[in-house]
């Protein structure tokens, strides 16, 4: 299933990183990340992108990173053999700065 | 119209108000409304955020919720009951507000530093259709178990 994560995002929001909301895999066991970053801004060197997974929608683990992602799209080897009911996406801006960006999952039963 | 209408309803959403007009006279929304010219067009919402967040303090880990969307509301109201935590730390936590529901940017953050127990602090004023919070354990080596309910309503 596709899902649009945020067409038009300034990453860092308050904190030096942002969350997006948190997505359902139903019977999905992959995801692979779609990004755009726009614009690199403020000493920003690349973005990087977190995969989160979580049970309860309240207690996130890591999955896995991207990182480094440069101007232009960029879709990283997707994780695979998920084993969490939701997955959401951390955003930070590599080097401080704020990165412009857009970013899709694409979550598949493998 | 009663005196707790008269609050909900009174002012604009631009002035920190819920959206309605104040009196029939001058309604917007409805003139047949009995209630000041409009209906209060969200009740008084209280959610809970969950009842298992867990926090380490010494790794200062942050998290955040789903975004709610909130129109019409422009006060909430934070209750933290923290379950555990053996040792001093802090919890912070941040109203963030969106227009767009992506970006999100900080209302207002309280702190609660008292350890086992519940804890509530507010932010008023606010002018978002979209709300979410982050919690941010601190100030600490400990973790934090806590639950997070929120109660969202309209002040004059």
């Amino acid at each position: 299933m596709y899902w649009d994560m945020g067409s038009r995002m300034a990453v860092p929001g308050v904190a030096g990183f942002d969350f997006s909301r948190g997505i359902p895999m139903g019977r999905d066991n992959s995801a692979k990340l779609i990004a755009t970053v726009f614009s690199l801004n403020g000493g920003a060197s690349g973005l990087d992108v977190d995969l989160e997974g979580s049970n309860n929608r309240q207690n996130w683990w890591n999955i896995t990173s991207w990182t480094g992602l440069a101007e232009g799209t960029s879709t990283p080897p997707a994780a695979t053999a998920i084993p969490y009911a939701f997955v959401r996406l951390k955003y930070t801006a590599a080097g401080g700065g704020v990165v412009l960006c857009a970013s899709a999952l694409c979550t598949e039963h493998l | 119209m009663s005196d707790i209408d008269t609050v909900a309803v009174s002012g604009t959403r631009a002035q920190g108000g819920c959206g309605c007009g104040g009196s029939k006279a001058h309604a917007t929304v409805d003139r047949n409304s009995d209630h000041g010219g409009c209906e209060r067009p969200l009740p008084d919402r209280g959610i809970l955020l969950g009842e298992q967040f867990a926090l380490d303090a010494s790794a200062s880990q942050t998290t955040a919720t789903d975004p709610v969307p909130t129109p019409y509301l422009n006060a909430v109201q934070v209750g933290i009951t923290i379950h555990t935590q053996a040792g001093s730390a802090s919890l912070d936590v941040t109203t963030l507000g969106s227009v767009d529901g992506i970006n999100f940017f900080a209302i207002g953050t309280q702190t609660f530093a008292g350890g086992v127990g519940f804890h509530t602090g507010a932010e008023t004023g606010i002018n978002y259709p979209w709300l979410r919070w982050g919690f941010r354990a601190h100030s600490g080596t400990v973790t934090i178990v806590f639950a997070a309910f929120v109660y969202l309503s309209c002040q004059a």
